[in-house]
């Protein structure tokens, strides 16, 4: 991942930030958009069917870019709490109640396991047929990225419990999302690729 | 020596597996891209392209997510 991107993914987590901080849906969308989050997970998953080097790399990019992402949450907090009225809240009106999102964002739920599922196969599905720049709307789908932003909020404002729910939400969406990229770029190597090696 | 090969989606995967057995990627003197035209303007295969498939080779998809 270059600089331009673990740069991208900081900025992604601060906006995130102030959208759950505030209780504003479009910017947490806005930062799902322009988080090139879902590029690591599918280098894995690429690496795992082809057994090429792509896994390594992948690995090397989840721990830069969702490491950037999760610290851009965090510089978020550091604002809320300069100016907001706390670690985690803006202290600013907006149109949902900030708890909303973070609660959303921290809660495991059986649709959100069903959703990681779809959101990992479109994913791959999408590059497989040349349509990366689709794969936005997969991670407005997920919850990798408001989970990741969360969890660096809730860790500098030292509300352990709640960085630990997002961490969990955010690791199940990784875990299902190169699973079921890694069933699709197997697929596509069994029925399209039908090379011995990349 | 450059050598163009213009082919479809449908047919790039066995134009892979050809260079693959010619020592794409393992021989030194050899290195191999692909690219999409933005337009084309021909007389005829017209409807191949259009009725193509939309695969990408696992290259591609690699560099794309690079």
């Amino acid at each position: 991942m270059t600089a331009g991107k673990v740069s991208a993914m900081f900025v992604a987590g601060s906006f995130a930030a102030l959208g759950l901080a505030s209780g504003t849906l479009h910017l947490l969308i806005g930062a799902m958009i322009i988080a090139p989050g879902f590029e690591p997970f599918s280098r894995v998953a690429l690496g795992l069917a082809h057994g090429s080097r792509a896994r390594r790399r992948g690995l090397i990019d989840i721990v830069k870019g969702y490491g950037a992402l999760t610290a851009g949450g965090a510089g978020g907090a550091v604002l809320c709490a300069i100016f907001g009225d706390g670690w985690i809240d803006a202290g600013v009106g907006s149109y949902l109640p900030a708890e909303a999102l973070q609660r959303y964002f921290s809660t495991t739920t059986w649709s959100s396991g069903i959703v990681a599922v779809l959101g990992g196969a479109a994913g791959a599905l999408l590059l497989v047929v040349n349509r990366r720049v689709l794969t936005a709307g997969v991670m407005v789908a997920l919850a990798l990225i408001p989970a990741f932003a969360l969890t660096g909020m809730a860790v500098v404002g030292g509300e352990w419990g709640l960085a630990g729910r997002a961490l969990g939400r955010g690791a199940l969406d990784a875990a299902v999302v190169t699973v079921m990229s890694t069933i699709v770029f197997w697929w596509h190597r069994r029925t399209a690729h039908r090379r011995t090696r990349v | 020596m450059t050598f163009t090969v213009e082919v479809t989606d449908r047919s790039l995967g066995q134009v892979m597996r050809i260079a693959d057995a010619c020592g794409a990627g393992t021989d030194q003197a050899m290195s191999l891209s692909t690219s999409r035209p933005a337009s084309l303007v021909t007389a005829g295969r017209a409807d191949d392209v259009v009725q193509d498939s939309d695969t990408a080779t696992a290259e591609e998809i690699e560099l794309a997510i690079g």
